[in-house]
């Protein structure tokens, strides 16, 4: 699998075509079934749009979005991973972001294609 | 020939305020002046004059902008004749003596003119001196006389805006100090110490135009030489203390000579007009958000006997020692506390200088908290805490050995049971009573209860570190993964007997044998004595777990693991073996030195094991990134 990028909303417009992961809160999840609002880590409101029908996911939920940066900043989705409830108990969404952002200052230091 | 008259003497009359009059002077000189910073709009022309008054000229004559025209259309130039009709007098600078005139608005008497008379330039001294040249003659030889521009006759002194470089009527009728107590660092006398309205130290900011305060010396350094970009220099600093707080004054070079000997630590001196600038915390760590300099106009007067009583000897800003955890190393702070007990005088070898240092440690106590104080050579040596007294540190560094410890300094000052604070009767009287005997939580001990210290380390720093090696265990965090388990020494036979924990020997016919003991027993307890490396992305560490912290780590008791074991049951302990193995966990480890046939080892014992708390861990990951980082992210 290539590598997915962790971004956060502020990243998107940077990483155009590229592979990403972003993390977030679902907020809606629009009634074609295809399209989902999602609250990034900084508290940004991205859209996902995936190929296959979005299921298990409701508002609320954190899920990770795997997919390309569309040209209308957009994330074309192939792969949404969700998580048990115990799992995303005690997320801290915002150490995330601030994760997010380290990998991006030192890009040298994180690791990928092990 | 010019019929006009020139009012002798009013140049000088003007410089000493007596600017009513509205003398006819004649311009020997117009300069200009760009003054592109002044008027940033239109980088507008200022024009100074030097002014004659037939006998004397003085050239710091500034015209007002809004008469600049008459130069810019030549009405009025050199030799022109002018009547003041607005002037004013300012000071320049007081030290030196430097005054100028504004002139704001003035009349072209007559534009074109010849040089009258032979003027030469004012003398300073007259400028600065009042009164003797007010009264000069109004004839001089060639200067004729006429009853229109006869000068007005000078008024005694009035305060004039900033003119600090000339004496006032007030200052004259200041009497003189002349006991041999006084000394004065500058010649001007005592215009400047205003006994009657002393300012408050804690009050002083650069903002002030008058001050005087009364403070005590409770510290002088010796004079220092130094060399910067500008050349070698000299300095002394002290500091200065009152009954609302303390500063650090300054002097350098040709003040630090004079001022140098004039200061004596503990006595009281009325100091004014010394320069106050925004303190530079790399080298003063007093409770002042200002730093003093002295200058050369400052003055400084001694205290008569007996009237700086009032004034405290030192200024404290104690903490409590609990506080002291929270203080970086290297940091100063003020202690108090009683001495609880004192070492003997212990002989360290310095371990690059190769010097001998005699220190002491003594324990401090005060009602939270205790940590060990280290006192340095003669300090160390004059030092008897044997009554159990209050100790004062001011000024004394904290360090991070083995929790948090303080360590004097150069600077240090240590006062026994000092008379300023309420903090001496209050800690004796705690004592006493109860503070002998009290078990207090030590900052300068690695014990479990106390030991809020242990930080996270990596096993590769552990080792790095030199971390056990030293005279007291160490605690440390490491966030590793077991990697081996030796299953087949996990547990051993215990001597039933509580507090026994020795393993007996099996005599196989049903009895066990304890040696400790010296008794034989018909059963025995099975026990943790975990051999086990736990690895991490830098290095790997053989540690021991006993216990409940190895039950906490496979899950099973010793006894069902001993069952297990007797049953041969190796796939079930297999499994939980593997289990234990899975994921990561913190593990807080006593590194300490076991002497060992010979051999100094460092062994590490597990004292407490718990699952990772990822948002914490994360957390401390972000502060170590940003300690490394130059600046913040």
């Amino acid at each position: 699998m290539t590598h997915h990028y962790r971004i956060n909303g502020s990243m998107i417009q940077q990483f155009s075509g590229k592979p990403v992961s972003i993390i977030g809160t679902v907020s809606k999840v629009h009634p074609s079934g295809n399209v989902l609002d999602l609250e990034t880590s900084d508290q940004q409101h991205i859209v996902v749009r995936s190929s296959d029908h979005i299921v298990d996911v409701s508002p609320g939920n954190i899920i990770e979005v795997l997919g390309e940066v569309d040209n209308r900043n957009q994330i074309a989705c192939d792969t949404i991973v969700t998580f048990e409830s115990e799992q995303t108990a005690n997320f801290d969404m915002d150490m995330y972001n601030q994760a997010v952002m380290l990998f991006q200052h030192y890009p040298q230091d994180y690791l990928v294609n092990l | 020939m010019t019929s006009q008259q020139l009012a002798t003497g009013a140049l000088l009359r003007y410089l000493h305020g007596n600017t009513e009059e509205k003398a006819i002077l004649q311009v020997v000189g117009i300069k200009t002046i760009d003054s592109k910073t002044d008027d940033p709009s239109t980088g507008t022309k200022r024009y100074r004059l030097m002014l004659s008054d037939g006998k004397s000229t003085f050239s710091s004559c500034m015209l007002g902008t809004q008469m600049n025209h008459l130069i810019d259309n030549r009405s009025l130039k050199e030799n022109s004749i002018i009547r003041i009709q607005r002037v004013m007098m300012n000071t320049i600078d007081k030290q030196s003596g430097r005054v100028m005139l504004m002139i704001y608005e003035l009349e072209v008497v007559e534009s074109d003119c010849e040089r009258i008379g032979d003027p030469v330039a004012l003398p300073l001294s007259d400028i600065i001196n009042s009164g003797s040249s007010s009264n000069r003659s109004e004839t001089a030889s060639n200067i004729p006389a006429s009853a229109t521009t006869a000068a007005l006759p000078s008024t005694t002194n009035v305060i004039r805006q900033g003119s600090k470089a000339l004496p006032t009527l007030d200052d004259r009728n200041t009497p003189k100090k002349t006991t041999s107590e006084s000394t004065r660092a500058t010649s001007k006398g005592n215009n400047a110490i205003d006994k009657e309205r002393i300012t408050n130290i804690d009050t002083l900011n650069p903002y002030m135009n008058k001050w005087t305060i009364k403070a005590r010396v409770s510290s002088k350094t010796q004079i220092r030489t130094y060399e910067n970009a500008r050349g070698p220099g000299k300095l002394f600093s002290c500091d200065l203390v009152d009954q609302s707080g303390e500063i650090r004054a300054t002097a350098f070079n040709v003040e630090c000579d004079k001022i140098y000997p004039l200061l004596e630590v503990g006595k009281v001196y009325y100091i004014a007009r010394a320069s106050l600038k925004p303190v530079n915390r790399q080298y003063n760590a007093l409770n002042n958000d200002y730093e003093m300099t002295f200058n050369y106009d400052t003055c400084i007067e001694a205290c008569d006997a007996g009237e700086g009583d009032n004034i405290p000897q030192i200024q404290f800003n104690f903490i409590p020692i609990s506080e002291v955890a929270n203080r970086a190393a290297n940091s100063v702070c003020d202690i108090i506390g009683v001495v609880k007990s004192t070492s003997d005088m212990q002989t360290i070898m310095g371990k690059t200088s190769q010097k001998e240092f005699h220190k002491r440690d003594i324990l401090l106590v005060d009602e939270n908290a205790s940590i060990t104080a280290t006192l340095w050579a003669k300090q160390a040596e004059e030092f008897d805490g044997s009554s159990h007294p209050v100790i004062a540190f001011k000024g004394i560094k904290v360090g991070d050995y083995n929790g948090r410890t303080l360590s004097s300094v150069n600077s240090t000052l240590i006062c026994q049971d000092p008379p300023e604070t309420s903090r001496t009767t209050e800690l004796r009287v705690w004592f006493d009573r109860e503070g002998k005997t009290m078990d207090l939580p030590d900052l300068s001990k690695g014990s479990d209860v106390a030991n809020r210290q242990a930080l996270f380390k990596t096993l590769a720093q552990i080792t790095a570190e030199g971390l056990g090696l030293g005279d007291k265990p160490d605690y440390i965090n490491v966030k590793a993964l077991l990697t081996i388990i030796k299953k087949d020494s996990a547990v051993y036979m215990m001597c039933p007997e509580r507090g026994c924990g020795k393993k007996v020997v099996d005599e196989n016919n049903g009895t066990y044998r304890c040696e400790k003991c010296n008794k034989i027993y018909t059963n025995f307890e099975w026990a943790y004595m975990l051999s086990a490396e736990i690895s991490d992305v830098t290095g790997s560490q053989w540690i021991n777990i006993f216990r409940h912290e190895a039950e906490a780590l496979l899950g099973i008791s010793a006894d069902e693991f001993g069952n297990y074991r007797m049953n041969q049951n190796e796939s079930i302990i297999d499994n939980v073996v593997n289990k234990a193995m899975k994921h990561e966990r913190i593990f807080k480890l006593r590194a300490k030195v076991d002497q060992f046939n010979e051999e100094r080892k460092v062994r590490f014992t597990c004292t407490h094991v718990s699952d990772v708390d990822w948002a914490f861990n994360a957390r401390r990951l972000i502060d170590e990134i940003k300690q490394m980082e130059p600046m913040s992210l």
